[in-house]
């Protein structure tokens, strides 16, 4: 078990060799509000509210960024709290957590890719300069291969990454066709023989993440940093459907590990697009008997008055840290919090 | 047979899957991000002792395995064997210690537990939500020294070491929660 100064230690060289890349490729840092009158409505993150105002606390800084780029803010990034009302503890994640954002100006998802491969490796060499001279050979070995120990596994960081598409995913390890996958009533046939439990209610998102999570993420490879890309349209959330496959968004998770790390998309710039998904969540949290508040037209305006093309990532900066200390729980390396 | 919600798996519990009583070994709340609420479970088997993952999605409905359960004592440890007796009958019950699995580091000799029998055999442990235990080491606590600022770690009669408060002492009896392995309250 590591000390709380180890910890630290860890995380303060982590922050500072992200806040290095980042001053490298000439991106500027900015602060957005977590307190906030419309948090992001998505129907899979309960947030909190203040008692007796109508407050909350925002799920992620997303929205008040795409505010600044709209704005005319070109490369930013930003590290804050995020948090989420989570309905059980669980090994990954924590109601309150540190959230990295970045937006890359008129890129797209591939580019976040080559950030993502940077970036990691840019704190893998932050956080081994200082035992360069010492004493283990292999360790120096390793540092030259960039690989790390997590969890009894050797992972080398080194770029390129793996990619692998989630239809590319679902055929070698589910056997299953996504682009008929696509189709509630083929999804619910296929679950229906492979034995899953399907009832009228069940939405199409929960028979992909079943599938998924049974069949496909356990078999991913973890020797090595693995991009899983371009999701089903129905999980685009803030991202742009691909241009040439419209059951498809330019979405994709990058995972160390098995440790999944990041979630970025080419965003949406379409407001019209963007206001019908938030009228849409508003709708799906009340029905799950969510908290319910009117979404950001702020936000609306700012995509209305012009949006450039932008690609743009979130990073679990607490995550990040559980890598870096072969940690496989996120409140190993949180000490005090709830 | 007893039907219940995704929401009331927990380990020791003995349900029915794909047919076969299987024990739940471990359960973790998953939320993939985007995505609604999953369970992902570790099952063992128990006419086979085959583990096999499964991830269930919240809101999936279970049956209780239909296995008896009796109050044994749990009399010792003989190697790979845990020994029992139904205080009753003095009838004697026998289960492979990594049936036990997490449990064990927590169970005491003379103590009463919940035990699945099925034709006539111990097949595992139904474990209690907490279980009560008596500390016998606690060094005192050495500033920064520890993951959570305000706590220490003390060993329970049976071995076991948890983190605690730094108010406990040797000599007090401590409720752990036996899913979390982690400590509820002195007394």
């Amino acid at each position: 078990m590591m000390t709380n100064k180890e910890i630290f230690l860890i995380k303060a060289k982590v922050l500072k060799a992200i806040r290095e890349f980042f001053a490298n490729e000439g991106f500027l840092e900015v602060d957005t509000p977590t307190l906030v009158l419309s948090p992001d409505p998505c129907p899979f993150n309960e947030v909190f509210k203040i008692e007796g105002k109508n407050l909350y606390l925002t799920t992620s800084p997303e929205f008040y960024i795409k505010k600044l780029l709209s704005a005319g803010l070109k490369n930013v990034y930003q590290i804050t709290k995020a948090y989420r009302d989570w309905q059980e503890k669980d090994p990954l994640h924590l109601n309150e957590f540190t959230i990295l954002e970045w937006y890359r100006h008129n890129a797209d998802y591939f580019d976040l890719m080559v950030d993502c491969e940077k970036l990691v490796n840019l704190v893998f060499e932050r956080l081994h300069s200082q035992v360069q001279n010492s004493k283990c050979k292999v360790q120096n070995e390793n540092e030259k291969l960039k690989i790390i120990n997590y969890q009894g596994k050797k992972i080398n960081l080194s770029a390129p990454w793996q990619r692998i598409s989630c239809k590319e995913a679902f055929r070698k390890y589910a056997n299953v066709d996504l682009d008929k996958f696509m189709d509630i009533n083929y999804a619910r046939k296929i679950c229906q023989q492979k034995e899953y439990q399907i009832t009228e209610n069940n939405s199409w998102e929960e028979l992909y993440h079943q599938v998924f999570l049974n069949e496909v993420e356990p078999k991913l490879p973890k020797q090595q940093p693995l991009i899983l890309y371009d999701y089903p349209a129905p999980l685009a959330a803030l991202s742009k459907i691909k241009e040439n496959g419209p059951n498809y968004a330019e979405r994709f998770e990058f995972y160390i590990g098995g440790l999944e790390l990041g979630n970025g998309y080419s965003e949406l710039t379409d407001w019209k697009e963007q206001e019908k998904r938030l009228k849409a969540d508003i709708e799906t949290r009340k029905i799950k008997g969510m908290k319910v508040f009117d979404y950001d037209h702020e936000f609306i305006e700012a995509l209305k008055s012009g949006l450039p093309k932008t690609a743009g990532i979130a990073i679990g900066i607490d995550r990040l840290v559980m890598l870096f200390c072969d940690a496989a729980d996120i409140h190993e390396v949180t000490p005090l919090f709830l | 047979m007893t039907t219940i919600d995704t929401s009331a798996i927990k380990k020791g519990l003995c349900i029915m899957f794909r047919d076969a009583p299987h024990i739940v070994v471990e359960k973790t709340f998953v939320s993939p991000g985007k995505g609604s609420a999953f369970y992902r479970t570790k099952l063992k088997n128990i006419k086979t002792g085959n583990v096999l993952e499964f991830t269930f999605k919240s809101g999936e409905k279970l049956e209780e395995a239909p296995v008896e359960v009796q109050e044994l004592q749990y009399l010792y440890c003989d190697g790979e064997t845990l020994n029992f007796a139904n205080p009753r009958t003095y009838e004697q019950f026998s289960l492979a210690k990594e049936m036990a699995s997490d449990f064990f580091p927590l169970m005491k000799e003379g103590e009463t537990y919940q035990v699945y029998i099925m034709d006539n055999q111990a097949v595992a442990i139904r474990p209690p939500l907490k279980v009560r235990l008596l500390v016998t080491k606690s060094e005192p606590a050495v500033k920064g020294n520890t993951v959570t600022g305000a706590t220490k770690e003390v060993e329970v009669e049976t071995g076991y070491k948890v983190q605690v408060p730094l108010f406990i002492k040797e000599g007090d009896i401590i409720s752990i929660n036996v899913e979390t392995g982690e400590y509820v309250e002195r007394g």
